[in-house]
């Protein structure tokens, strides 16, 4: 018996060590639901023999490579608080020493906003993938909701994250952000509760900091909880007509897998980065409005039906939409899974989808 | 059901109306105390005169006026000790009764020497041999709406001085008499100075009156100019002092022989040239040194170029600058030293001051760019890395099927006695 093991016992007569590695496990790194009535070492090696979880196939992935984004984005992000400070006078400054003279700061700095882009371009791409496997249908409507509310708390901590350099991209495109995001109704309160105005002022900077930092995050390590729990107890969504994959036991397969994945990930986010940085070249005037960039991408189909129809309408029609998406599960109530066979609902989803894309596209012409 | 406005409401609302009442109604009566009666016939004079200094220190309409203030009747309030200022010689003295007397101004701490210096000026001259054109105090400094200098509405403010001076030297007709030329408003408007001062707002760039002098206004003699300029530009004078130009016993050469004086436009060194060539000949000795002077300039100017672009290259990347930034302000100021070195023409100091300059600037456009290229290189990064990534995955891979090779080995294994 090693020394690591006898303190591994000293522990467990003391802790439920299998409870918390079971909760901490909960947000997304095992899927393999823990017997907690066993000892931890007892009920890892039995969650480790059990046969690969589906996810290791392609179609699966998307999951879990949000989920390490999400790790990318929090590592990274707690390194930048270390250096950065959220008040006007000194956000600007803070962040030029991140980027030209801490130690890895630029790199550190480009796997943040490269992470966040591509955690909600990904996270997008597996709504989709939910829908296309009918994945919302009966019991899997929490895992769908989940993953609509993720869309909107990663979309909001993009917006909040774009102003923190204090830069002149992100101060203007923020004023711009503010400006579209006023059509949507009632935006309006939410928007005066936590800036005390529609316009940005001195406490912006700090509120939208507190909300990047803090509250963002907690919510979407929520609704990581929540999914994760849900398919623990419902089991992974298979393909319809296609068996779970026989790659053998979790571990050492699944870990090497998980390894590789995210090796290629970080690959890619550095590489992007590094091809195509974040700038942060001036300070924000409040006085000069540099007027040469667009809006947040996300952010164009809004922009673009904005500007074709009255403001109001296209507020309330991509509230409604939006709402429509969150309930979906309600909506489409059959318990036909394979959603190409159901010829409406496709035409209808796809209909959806080349509308905001080509709004999008509108929005990006005129300007936005 | 209730009725609409219940008595509380109604209340309350008679309540509001009231307080803003009594709230509304001093404010409305407040600051009505009048001046005098002179005010029912002149209230344009007594509105300008409302916030003047002389005003807020309680100088009335009589102090300088005489007359009666208690009567409405014309005549009665016109009669006595009334004084009517038909000649401009009886203002200067009305205003030297107060502004050259000591005891007077110890209050307000307002020079005495005014009223001398004015007759020392070419208008206080010009008035006592009876000119009634020549300018009296009220002319610069209005009659009624006297401000202290400081103050920006003040008629003699910094910025307001160029105007009230024009009003008059811009007039062709009256100053046809004392053959003044009526461009030199405009000439100054032109230049640095006018520039600074009008449209830059600088608060240090000079008036008028900082050169010729307020009260005591006259035109610098030649000897003075050099003194006169050198008030600002002290840095320039002892060099200039030093050159051939200001020792010379034949003829002096002062700053407005070739800045101009009025006109004075930026030192650039693509006039340098042309400037000198208005005295000295081509082919002299002392045009084949301006010729090697002009090169210099141009040189650190190239240079300074050049060094400035790759600053704002590596500010774009983002690089740290502020070394860089700092490094370029100082060469900028051992070049404007050069500069004025150069007025005393001693070319080894001059020479000595450019090598400094360039000194500096050639050390940045050689580092920067190094800086630059060592930030280009993590480019090169990306291929080590993706080197690494790949090398990993083919071992992961081979560690895979290794795996895989030893379980189905072991199923193999067990296959046989399951059975």
């Amino acid at each position: 018996m090693s020394r690591f093991d006898k303190f591994l016992d000293w522990l467990e007569e003391r802790l439920q060590l299998t409870e918390i590695f079971s909760f901490i496990t909960s947000f997304g790194l095992l899927y393999t639901p823990l017997d907690t009535s066993k000892r931890l070492r007892a009920s890892l090696r039995e969650a480790f023999q059990k046969e690969q979880p589906a996810y290791t196939r392609w179609p699966y992935v998307l999951g879990i490579v949000t989920f390490m984004l999400f790790i990318f984005l929090v590592i990274s992000g707690i390194l930048l608080t270390f250096y950065y400070q959220p008040s006007p006078q000194t956000a600007y400054e803070s962040t030029r020493f991140i980027l030209q003279n801490a130690h890895l700061g630029w790199t550190v700095h480009q796997v943040h906003v490269w992470s966040a882009h591509l955690f909600f371009i990904l996270l997008l791409i597996r709504l989709l993938r939910f829908f296309y496997h009918g994945v919302y249908k009966y019991k899997g409507e929490l895992v769908w909701i989940c993953g609509v509310l993720l869309i909107l708390a990663s979309g909001s901590a993009i917006i909040t994250g774009n102003i923190l350099p204090w830069d002149q991209y992100g101060y203007w495109s923020t004023i711009r952000v503010l400006e579209v995001l006023k059509i949507f109704p009632g935006i309006n309160v939410l928007f005066t509760f936590f800036l005390g105005s529609l316009d940005i002022n001195k406490t912006t900077l700090p509120r939208f900091y507190i909300l990047h930092i803090f509250f963002i995050p907690g919510l979407i390590l929520f609704l990581f909880y929540i999914h994760f729990q849900s398919v623990r107890k419902i089991g992974l969504s298979r393909i319809p007509g296609r068996r779970a994959n026989p790659g053998g036991s979790v571990y050492p397969n699944h870990f090497i897998e998980l390894f590789e994945v995210f090796l290629v990930l970080l690959g890619i986010v550095v590489t992007l980065g590094i091809l195509f940085p974040a700038k942060n070249v001036v300070k924000a005037d409040p006085f000069q409005n540099p007027g040469t960039f667009h809006l947040l991408w996300f952010l164009l189909p809004l922009y673009g039906l904005g500007h074709t129809v009255p403001p109001l309408i296209a507020g309330l029609i991509f509230f409604i939409l939006t709402l429509a998406v969150l309930f979906l599960p309600f909506l489409d109530r059959s318990p036909e899974t394979a959603i190409w066979k159901k010829k409406g609902i496709l035409i209808l989803f796809l209909g959806l989808i080349v509308f905001i894309v080509y709004m999008g596209y509108r929005g990006y012409q005129l300007g936005g | 059901m209730k009725h609409a406005l219940s008595r509380k409401h109604i209340f309350l609302i008679g309540f509001i109306f009231l307080a803003f009442f009594f709230w509304f109604i001093p404010h409305s009566v407040r600051g009505q105390a009048s001046l005098s009666k002179c005010e029912l016939c002149h209230s344009d004079m007594s509105v300008r005169y409302e916030k003047s200094a002389h005003r807020s220190v309680g100088i009335s309409c009589v102090t300088c006026h005489g007359g009666n203030p208690a009567t409405e009747d014309e005549k009665e309030a016109h009669k006595g000790s009334f004084r009517s200022f038909q000649k401009k010689k009886t203002i200067m003295e009305l205003c030297a009764s107060c502004h050259a007397d000591a005891e007077k101004m110890k209050p307000y701490r307002i020079p005495i020497d005014q009223y001398a210096l004015y007759l020392t000026s070419r208008h206080g001259k010009a008035l006592l041999q009876g000119d009634e054109s020549a300018a009296v105090c009220t002319d610069c400094h209005m009659s009624h709406a006297i401000y202290p200098v400081s103050d920006p509405r003040s008629s003699v403010s910094d910025k307001n001085v160029v105007k009230v001076c024009s009003s008059c030297h811009g007039d062709k007709n009256l100053m046809a008499k004392y053959k003044i030329s009526t461009d030199i408003p405009e000439e100054f408007r032109q230049s640095v100075h006018g520039i600074a001062l009008l449209q830059k707002d600088e608060k240090t760039a000079p008036d008028c009156a900082d050169c010729h002098g307020a009260h005591g206004a006259t035109p610098p003699g030649v000897g003075d100019v050099a003194t006169i300029c050198g008030r600002c530009h002290e840095d320039v004078l002892p060099y200039y002092r030093q050159s051939v130009h200001a020792q010379s016993k034949e003829e002096i050469v002062t700053c407005t022989e070739c800045h101009g004086s009025h006109r004075i436009e930026k030192a650039a060194p693509e006039q340098l040239v042309a400037t000198c060539k208005t005295c000295h000949e081509e082919g002299t000795k002392a045009m084949n040194l301006i010729d090697r002077v002009e090169r210099t300039f141009r040189l650190l100017e190239e240079k300074t170029k050049e060094a400035k672009t790759l600053i704002a290259e590596a500010r774009d990347i983002p690089l740290d600058v502020t070394d860089y930034e700092s490094r370029i302000r100082d060469a900028w100021t051992e070049m404007i030293k050069a500069r004025t070195v150069f007025h005393s023409l001693d070319m080894s100091m001059y020479n000595w001051q450019v090598q400094r300059t360039e000194s500096i600037l050639e050390g940045l456009i050689e580092e920067i760019p190094h800086k630059i290229g060592l930030f280009r290189e993590k480019v090169y990064f990306l291929g080590i890395l993706w080197f690494y990534i790949l090398v990993s995955l083919a071992v992961s891979r081979q560690v895979r099927r290794e795996i895989r090779r030893r379980s189905r080995a072991r199923m193999n294994q067990h296959e046989p006695k399951s059975d």
